[in-house]
């Protein structure tokens, strides 16, 4: 535990600069955006692009992330003194992933309190329309830990385009797009084959687990989760394969 | 100088895989998969203002058809065993003078009667309602229609046709044959013994269907949608198609659905 927490915090470290930047760089726009909004120069609805800004740029910034730390370990040849050290890969590429996922984190905090404390009015105005502020602290919970599940994804995805490209002399960009691609072709082809097997879980009421009744009556929503599972596994046995390459590379190249 | 040769001989097997099924199969690189997730919101009828009611009763004679056509109300429909046909019509709108225009018309030709409200000058729907209490001798054809409503049809034995649009459909007993159009609705059909037509688009559909003599002819195809049987049926996927098909028994009554972005679920008891 204590050499995945030492990986976990190098790979913080390393990001600690661009993570204040941009956060710098949301409570800066969400600043600007009040204060012109305070004086009338501009509508109440630039709030709105004002925070959907920063939502919209983190997933792309999730992306850009996964294929950066894992570059800047090639770019600046510390990804032998990685390997040298006595941990497995799965180690190294969890620490990396948990690491994205922290980032990200930090960032999604930094926006809603942004959002709390430049556009207080006018949370408090959409807080009219909403149940309470416990029901929007839940759901907004919710998201987040399923958001989390498909940010991971996402990072697992790239991080096996980006090991699988190095295995290859020439063309690395086109092979880690490629692997891209096909890595999602595989986990939803391996959904669809699977399914059958998961057939008897029963569906996940999300109107219940959103409680999504005290929004508005009648609201049903199920979930059926029996595609998702293989899906899901596929995901995991990348995360295992692209460990897996990663620990075994330096053999390849020596 | 291994490891990097069998990365990429499985990546060119995975290609020619994913190549082999987006040719063969059809598969768009996106996805085909079904979809996981169902949102449905419940059609409530709102609460009018004001309300009237009309009453006809009708005996059949040489009346075999029956034709209702309603909105932002309820329709229900019964079969008895009398020889009379039954409509109490509930008119709900805004205000009184809406109210006043309003009148269920209930008109006969040749071998059909039909109700439906008059009486609309061109006012929002909203405004104005009408819901349906209908019995009818059994063994009649009966065509609803509805709008924004509900349909409740009960113990029915007769040729039931259904037209339904962003409307709930509940039909518990049918003997007899159903032909049910369905757009932005939820249609849930339990205790259905004999052939049965279904086509929906943007629907959530359920069937469940009793054992009869004969057993059924399956013809299911679901586009864009999700397919749930437990008839035993193969079940095929093709691009974005989800296609089964087989009789059981002697499969003399036919089920035909045809579905389109939404869920149908095929029950067999």
């Amino acid at each position: 535990m204590k050499s995945f927490l030492r990986l976990l915090r190098k790979d913080l470290e390393a990001s600690r600069w661009p993570m204040g930047f941009l956060s710098a760089i949301t409570l800066g726009i969400m600043l600007l955006v009040s204060l012109k909004i305070a004086t009338g120069g501009w509508p109440t609805q630039a709030a709105i692009a004002a925070v959907t800004f920063p939502l919209v740029f983190l997933p792309l910034w999730v992306l850009w992330q996964s294929f950066q730390t894992l570059r800047t370990e090639w770019r600046e040849d510390t990804v032998y003194t990685l390997l040298v050290l006595p941990e497995p890969g799965w180690k190294i590429m969890l620490a990396k992933l948990s690491a994205i996922l922290l980032e990200y984190t930090v960032l999604l905090v930094v926006t809603v309190v942004g959002m709390l404390i430049f556009f207080f009015p006018m949370v408090q105005e959409a807080m009219l329309v909403l149940p309470g502020a416990g029901w929007v602290v839940r759901n907004g919970i919710l998201l987040y830990v399923f958001s989390l599940f498909m940010i991971a994804s996402t990072i697992i995805f790239v991080q096996l385009a980006f090991v699988v490209s190095k295995m290859v002399g020439r063309l690395q960009g086109l092979v880690a797009l490629w692997t891209l691609l096909l890595s999602g072709w595989l986990v939803d082809r391996l959904g669809i084959l699977l399914e059958p097997l998961f057939g008897w879980i029963p569906t996940i009421p999300v109107h219940a687990l959103f409680r999504l009744n005290e929004l508005k009556q009648g609201m049903v929503a199920d979930w059926n989760i029996a595609p998702e599972i293989g899906t899901w596994l596929g995901t995991l046995a990348l995360l295992v394969l692209t460990s897996y390459i990663f620990e075994h590379y330096v053999e390849v190249n020596g | 100088m291994r490891i990097r040769r069998i990365t990429l001989a499985v990546l060119f097997l995975l290609t020619v895989l994913m190549i082999a099924d987006v040719r063969y199969l059809g598969t768009d690189l996106s996805t085909n998969r079904q979809s996981s997730i169902n949102f449905n919101v419940d059609r409530k009828a709102p609460d009018f203002a004001v309300e009237k009611q009309q009453t006809f009763v009708q005996p059949q004679n040489g009346l075999t058809a029956l034709v209702v056509k309603g909105q932002l109300g309820t329709i229900e429909l019964t079969s008895t065993t009398e020889n009379t046909i039954k409509v109490s019509a509930t008119i709900g709108a805004e205000n009184q003078e809406v109210l006043d225009r309003l009148e269920v018309k209930e008109t006969v030709s040749g071998s059909e009667v039909r109700y439906e409200l008059t009486g609309q000058n061109g006012e929002g729907m909203a405004e104005s309602g009408v819901s349906f209490v209908v019995e009818i001798p059994a063994g009649m054809e009966a065509s609803i229609e509805q709008n924004f409503g509900s349909i409740k049809v009960d113990s029915f034995v007769g040729f039931l046709s259904l037209d339904s649009n962003f409307s709930d459909v509940d039909v518990r007993g049918l003997e007899g044959t159903a032909t049910i159009q369905s757009n932005f609705s939820d249609v849930d059909l339990r205790q259905i013994a004999g052939p049965i037509t279904l086509q929906d688009s943007f629907s959530t559909s359920t069937v469940e269907l009793l054992p009869i003599d004969g057993g059924y002819d399956f013809d299911l195809e679901v586009n864009n949608g999700t397919l749930k049987q437990n008839a035993g049926l193969k079940v095929n996927r093709v691009e974005k198609r989800t296609l089964a098909q087989g009789p059981t028994g002697e499969g003399v009554h036919p089920v035909v659905i045809r579905s389109s972005f939404g869920t149908v679920t095929v029950k067999l008891d």
